[in-house]
């Protein structure tokens, strides 16, 4: 009885390490500063990583196709702008939110289209794509600013006596959204397998191509709705907010053990690598750490979780 | 029959580099139509004060995209060098001026050090992608953030200091036979660095890597080595460019995108390396491409400004060459 419980414990294990270590720098994290693993800072680090958690699941479909997205940061911000904009010139708010995600769609078609049609690499498309979108917000905002409606920070703030419960509850549902998709839908088993192998998919007879295009256009409309949610939260347009979050998905995503040669990773992980990178984050608020220092901090994790995602891979591939 | 078979295998050889050819003479059409263009919209385009100075530009971003260029040869990318051209501009001004005792030293011992600095930075990429097997746009991208935290911490967040005398004479100043220096330096390092990828087995085992890297190492190429190689070639030349755009500002001020520093020469390398026909799959292009290209880029982004666009026309437009170019390649591929 207790060998079958620990093999399953082992299984669980080597299938969500990330919790683990999630757990083990919690405690090293309190050890250092007791006010960190407070209930109210708890739900902090849950606050900050929600639209963080929608658009890691976007790099994460992408990524799991051997593809990159480095439009995310850009059409983030382009997001952010475009929606103060309208905003400013006292648009309904539905038109609003159709308008933006629709430019997901837009932007995630143009990116599926140049990488399936053409067969460019998705780098240096989305790369173009970046430079472009950048462009467009520097030129419609070169500066931060612009109203937006509270009643649109309300309403996904969800203040429920002064508490905001939607983004905890937005975390909740994309998790479990996002897992059920890749894991149990059959598009999302598709997805890996593109990712191990695109010329045995062919040989399937999975239309790639359709299947990439549909990736990207996925991973332009989770943005946008990322996008749409970081409006509310930083309540401004700002032409380049959103490429912190580029990073910060790309190192989550890694972080969580999806490999760059596609095919292999599981969402649960980069859920928790999400959080991880919170906390990482309010932990250095808390105990107040020069804000130059996380440029620094965050280059190297970023470094180190490729290698990371690549030895575990590895130490996988032994056991 | 022995000569004939030669002949035949030399033929072929010459049809690809024809090939080649046909593409710097596209690349050599747009750079004389553009000047044709620039003539018309920008008033004193065709002064020689202009001309110097269009070059002279050209020579900063045209020495970055050799880097580029080699890197991508490999199949590889660096994101990094921008910020390192940035960063040790910025470091580079406080060494020069501010620094205790190596500000009283002579220019050499500080120059030397930035290209101590960069060939460090460009080797520990070259180590990382090489040994650690990290993918190359992921180790280049952490590093890029890392080497502008570094910066932003040793300066503070704002920059000081600023070039040596020697250096802004050599940039700004010094001509020979009318040319400016940087320039010929610029076309020395050119031809040197096309002399030792056409002729060299350095050379040739860069192209070889880039094209399969697996057959390289069963062809007995030192895979490892040649990428170790390869960035830290990069890095140099990143030092190179960042005292060449010191000398050229005096004194460089640091605009901190959430990115990091520096975007804007990553941007230009990452445009004049893929317009000068070196492609991202690797083992395809070479450095003359990168050279007329970077006078094309340089000519383009003095016609935009002039015409009123600023930085939003300019990222714009990058971003557009880079896709345009990229899909036109593929589909010829595809024919």
């Amino acid at each position: 009885m207790p060998l079958s419980v620990l093999f399953h414990m082992r299984k669980f294990l080597s299938s969500y390490y990330m919790f683990a270590v999630l757990i083990i720098v919690w405690g090293v994290f309190a050890i250092i500063s007791p006010s960190f693993l407070t209930v109210s800072n708890m739900y902090r680090v849950m606050l900050f990583s929600t639209p963080l958690l929608i658009v890691s699941l976007a790099q994460n479909i992408v990524i799991l196709t051997k593809g990159f997205d480095l439009t995310i940061g850009s059409l983030v911000s382009l997001i952010t702008v475009i929606s103060s904009l309208l905003m400013d010139m006292k648009w309904p708010l539905i038109i609003i939110i159709l308008i933006v995600l629709m430019i997901g769609v837009l932007v995630g078609t143009f990116n599926g289209v140049c990488i399936s049609k053409f067969g460019v690499t998705p780098f240096i498309v989305t790369l173009g794509t970046m430079f472009m979108l950048d462009g467009i917000s520097l030129f419609i905002r070169p500066q931060p600013g612009g109203d937006i409606y509270p009643d649109f920070i309300n309403g996904v703030m969800l203040y429920v006596s002064g508490i905001p419960m939607g983004p905890m509850l937005m975390f909740v549902i994309v998790a479990i959204l996002g897992t059920l998709f890749l894991e149990r839908r059959c598009t999302g088993r598709l997805i890996y397998a593109v990712g191990c192998s695109e010329e045995k998919s062919i040989l399937r007879g999975i239309s790639v191509g359709q299947l990439l295009l549909m990736v990207y256009v996925l991973s332009g409309l989770l943005t946008a709705i990322g996008g749409l949610i970081y409006t509310a939260y930083v309540q401004v347009g700002d032409p380049n907010i959103g490429a912190p979050l580029l990073f910060a998905s790309i190192t989550a995503v890694f972080l969580g053990g999806t490999s760059a040669a596609g095919g292999v990773g599981r969402f649960p992980n980069t859920c928790a690598a999400v959080l991880l990178l919170g906390s990482i984050t309010t932990f250095l608020f808390q105990i107040q750490v020069i804000a130059w220092y996380k440029y620094i901090i965050n280059g190297v994790l970023l470094v180190a979780s490729a290698a990371f995602s690549k030895f575990m891979i590895e130490a996988k591939g032994r056991l | 029959m022995i000569r004939k078979g030669k002949r035949n295998v030399k033929s072929e050889e010459e049809n690809a580099f024809a090939k080649i050819r046909m593409e710097y003479l596209v690349l050599l059409g747009a750079f004389i139509m553009l000047m044709i263009i620039g003539g018309f919209f920008i008033p004193n385009f065709w002064t020689e004060g202009y001309q110097k100075e269009l070059f002279k530009r050209a020579a900063i971003v045209g020495t970055l995209a050799i880097g580029q260029t080699i890197v991508m040869l490999t199949g590889g990318v660096d994101l990094s060098i921008g910020s390192l051209t940035m960063g040790l501009a910025v470091i580079g001004a406080v060494l020069f001026r501010e620094t205790p005792i190596l500000s009283e030293c002579p220019w050499w011992i500080p120059t030397l050090i930035i290209f101590l600095i960069g060939a460090l930075t460009g080797s520990v990429n070259g180590l990382g992608i090489a040994l650690a097997k990290i993918p190359p746009i992921i180790m280049t991208l952490g590093m890029m953030t890392t080497i502008s935290g570094i910066t932003l911490v040793y300066t503070k967040g704002f920059a000081r200091g600023g070039a040596h005398p020697v250096i802004i004479e050599f940039v700004r100043v010094s001509e020979i036979i009318g040319i400016p220096s940087v320039v010929i330096m610029w076309v020395i390092v050119t031809l040197i660095m096309w002399f030792v990828l056409r002729f060299t087995t350095y050379g040739r085992e860069i192209y070889a890597v880039g094209s399969n890297p697996i057959a390289s190492h069963f062809a007995g190429v030192h895979v490892k080595k040649i990428i170790v190689i390869v960035y830290t070639l990069a890095g140099i030349f990143a030092a190179a460019s960042s005292l060449l755009y010191l000398g050229r500002v005096l004194a460089p001020n640091l605009s901190v995108a959430p990115a990091g520093i520096g975007l804007d020469f990553l941007l230009s390398s990452f445009a004049v390396s893929v317009l000068g026909g070196t492609t991202f799959r690797g083992g395809e292009g070479g450095v003359i491409g990168t050279f007329i290209a970077a006078l094309l880029y340089g000519n383009i982004r003095g016609i935009l400004v002039a015409l009123g666009f600023g930085t939003p026309g300019i990222l714009i437009f990058t971003g557009l060459i880079i896709l345009m170019v990229s899909v036109i390649k593929q589909m010829k591929i595809k024919k």
